[in-house]
């Protein structure tokens, strides 16, 4: 990391949490970039997190007010924070199985409320801190330790999940790709009313590991192989979407319009009984 | 809830329908630290669904006020039916040692003092203050004087201090808010006077739990509050809270027409417990009798301070113990 | 001096509402007035019941295990709810659908509510507060005036001429069967 970001860490906290080649890092480069390029108030900007690897990206890394919460909970503690000082920026960052297994039901309905967050979902596709068990956003297929003869569940998309509860503003990128990640960050903070970012964050000991990826270098290069632009993936034949990345930004003008909306399904897998 | 959707916009407040009571106590903690006063109300299932968050509003001495209006359970029970089953629960049902304060009303009047007050112990000790009700007062329509002016405990947001540490067992450090640049670092993890989080080291641990139980224990003088009825020379006491304390107080009149020499200590709070004014009954009354719509969550709590014979009279059926069942019970123990 | 006041009929008759208004009355009036009532589903479509406990001094127990004055709408609630009239208790039953069993150390007044509302309003909608009216014509509990008051502070405005005349009404068949 640049040391023009240091300004923005908590003195005192010398090294992070995360394993060697874990994407939480870049990410939280990526959302103290976007904080510092909107030249945000820092004595008015407020991060909440729950429970996981990635609700220690702002906790206690982030040098402003940081709200460190329960596993699934940290939507409804931002919601509560918003609504009583508007003038805060809230930005939630957690991780997938935190805010769509856990907290499902208070992202949809936030969401729907429009409440003026930004939710960062840094999707590692498993539950890394507690010991790599599936979630709600593990592929099909994929080994895990609940899953040892591989994930035979469909898997939430959450572009589509979001974007259909009611967001104002719905992007995916990887930490791949940090300089769109960044500015969809940055689009996401701007954007009046419910913003939501998915980034695919590669996680190297849970989710690498058990799925053969011999060293990070080969599951990076499984992520950045994965992308598809949503312009793109919008020619392709449904056949050829599942399992894909498909990356971009959404509006809720893209559900009126059906157009641009990944349908990559519930792959080939099923419940196994 | 629905008075407050109500009112509380016309007061510049705001009110939010979460999806559900995990999320509302969540807002209401979220809502707190960014200086707003915050509360929720629930009932049965609900309050349960509280209790992890409840803890973090301990562990990160968070004021709020939860009421919660008992009914019948346990599970869904008779959800429009009163019970008084939730005494330890708003006690115990945290995970881990803790200590809370609880207020029991008995009218309407008190569901309206009784909110001032709460509001006041959490402002001052920094915890969650439960208004533990019940279905009967909770539905109760009743003659009630409002105040044009209250007093209000303001909350102490001096910067600069620890907002988690205190030289004193128990004290109460100053609780800046978002946005007052304080840069706060909040979790529900084991954390240092700053809020660092230091889950490796027993002696921080201890130490944190401990203050937050001598704030409430080191102030229980303050805290406790009973009323007495009819005390000075009676030989049975009714010990009673909620509106099971006003059938009690009409028994013990009715009582008193027929010659027994009964009074009524009526706890308005439940925690911290009235151990002292229920160990003072001590030698001047023979019994003690504790009528409540459970199966004896304070009867247990009396016996361990009182120390002549103790009865309790428990009734979980939905409906209020009525009058003349106190008066028929005391007049089997006389 | 202690009142003890129970309405009961079915849920939809407006029971819960002239409890309400007593209890309002009688806080308006300087008195000191406790109610409870049937609440949720009990209060729709089934037998339901408004209490209103009433008296110049502090209420220890606010309900009802004994009633002064029991006012009833449907057959169903005068059976259920006969026992708790004390002995020198007043009933007011509504003719259209209850009958009055004779006096047994309890006076029984049966009175035209619903049919007076359907004479005078062409709806039975009004019936409850005609029976509060009986219930202030015939016993001295709460001045007119601050039911007056009561009504205009619960009710609906566009709803306020009509109810304060269905009181009005219920008055007068109330202070008839005080005489008789």
């Amino acid at each position: 990391m640049t040391r023009v970001f240091e300004q923005y860490l908590r003195p005192g906290v010398k090294a992070t949490a995360f394993c060697p080649g874990c994407g939480h890092g870049i990410l939280l480069h990526g959302i103290l970039r976007a904080v510092d390029e909107l030249g945000l108030d820092r004595e008015k900007l407020l991060f909440v997190s729950g429970i996981g690897c990635a609700a220690w990206i702002p906790s206690p890394h982030i040098l402003a007010d940081t709200l460190h919460t329960l596993h699934g909970r940290a939507v409804a503690y931002a919601t509560g924070a918003k609504l009583a000082n508007p003038a805060l920026t809230v930005i939630v960052v957690s991780g997938d199985g935190d805010l769509v297994s856990i907290g499902g039901n208070h992202l949809v309905h936030a969401a729907r409320r429009g409440v003026d967050l930004t939710v960062i979902c840094a999707n590692n596709e498993i539950y890394g801190m507690t010991g790599g068990q599936a979630g709600p956003t593990t592929p099909v297929g994929a080994i895990s330790a609940t899953t040892p003869r591989g994930n035979p569940y469909a898997t939430f998309d959450l572009v589509k999940l979001v974007l259909g509860a009611g967001a104002a503003y719905v992007a995916r990128y990887p930490v791949t790709q940090p300089r769109p990640m960044t500015d969809a960050i940055k689009k996401a903070i701007r954007t009046p009313g419910f913003a939501f970012v998915d980034v695919a964050s590669p996680c190297p000991t849970q989710f690498g590991r058990r799925n053969r990826f011999e060293d990070v270098g080969a599951l990076y290069d499984r992520t950045h192989d994965l992308v598809l632009p949503r312009e793109e993936a919008a020619m392709r034949p449904q056949s050829e979407l599942a399992g894909r990345l498909v990356v971009g930004e959404w509006t809720p003008e893209d559900l009126r319009l059906g157009a641009g909306i990944p349908h990559d399904g519930p792959g080939p897998g099923g419940p196994p009984c | 809830m629905e008075t407050l959707a109500e009112l509380l916009p016309r007061a510049g407040g705001v009110f939010v329908q979460m999806e559900d009571e995990i999320a509302s106590i969540s807002a209401v903690i979220g809502a707190s630290w960014t200086g707003a006063k915050a509360m929720t109300a629930t009932s049965g299932p609900g309050f349960s669904l509280m209790m992890e968050a409840l803890g973090y509003a301990v562990f990160t001495e968070t004021p709020c006020v939860i009421v919660d209006v008992q009914r019948a359970g346990p599970c869904t029970g008779q959800a429009t039916r009163v019970g008084g089953g939730d005494v330890m629960q708003c006690k115990w049902g945290m995970h881990g040692d803790v200590e809370i304060v609880a207020l029991a009303p008995w009218s309407v009047q008190e569901m309206y003092d009784l909110s001032v007050r709460a509001f006041n112990v959490a402002e001052r000790l920094r915890l969650p203050v439960f208004l533990m009700a019940d279905e009967a007062v909770g539905h109760l329509h009743e003659t009630a004087e409002f105040h044009d002016r209250i007093a209000v405990e303001q909350r102490d947001r001096r910067k600069g201090f620890p907002p988690f540490g205190h030289g004193d067992p128990g004290g109460v450090p100053p609780m800046p808010c978002f946005g007052d640049g304080e840069n706060l670092l909040v979790t529900g993890s084991t954390h240092d006077e700053r809020g660092y989080r230091k889950v490796e080291e027993p002696q921080v641990h201890a130490r944190l739990v401990e203050r937050l139980r001598q704030k409430v224990l080191l102030r229980r003088d303050e805290l406790v509050d009973v009323e007495r009825y009819m005390l000075d020379d009676a030989e049975t006491v009714i010990v009673a809270y909620g509106f099971t304390a006003r059938g009690a107080l009409a028994a013990a009149r009715e009582l008193r027409g027929r010659g027994r020499k009964v009074g009524l200590l009526r706890l308005r709070t439940l925690w911290p417990f009235a151990d002292k004014e229920v160990a003072a009954l001590d030698g001047r009354a023979r019994r003690v009798f504790v009528p409540e719509m459970n199966h004896g969550q304070v009867l247990g709590e009396v016996r361990k301070h009182f120390r002549g014979d103790v009865a309790g009279y428990g009734q979980t059926d939905g409906e209020v113990i009525p009058v003349g069942t106190i008066v028929r019970e005391v007049e089997r123990l006389t | 001096m202690l009142t003890r006041v129970r309405f009961g009929g079915l849920g939809g008759q407006g029971i819960v509402l002239a409890g309400s208004i007593l209890g309002e009355a009688a806080t308006l009036a300087g008195l000191n007035a406790a109610g409870s009532n049937s609440y949720g589903a009990a209060a729709r479509g089934t037998a339901c019941r408004s209490d209103v406990v009433l008296s110049d001094e502090p209420i220890d127990y606010p309900h009802l295990a004994a009633a002064d004055v029991l006012a009833v709408m449907s057959q169903a609630a005068l059976e259920k709810y006969l026992p708790i009239v004390t002995t020198g208790g007043v009933v007011f039953v509504d003719d259209f659908s209850v009958k009055a069993p004779p006096d047994d150390g309890r006076r029984f007044h049966s009175v035209p509510a619903t049919a007076t509302a359907v004479r005078e309003f062409g709806g039975r909608q009004s019936a409850n507060i005609i029976l509060l009216g009986v219930v202030l014509g015939a016993v001295d509990v709460v001045p007119l005036d601050a039911v007056r008051d009561a009504i205009r502070a619960t009710v609906r405005e566009r709803f306020h001429a009509a109810n304060l005349r269905a009181l009005d009404l219920g008055v007068e068949l109330g202070r008839a069967a005080r005489r008789v």
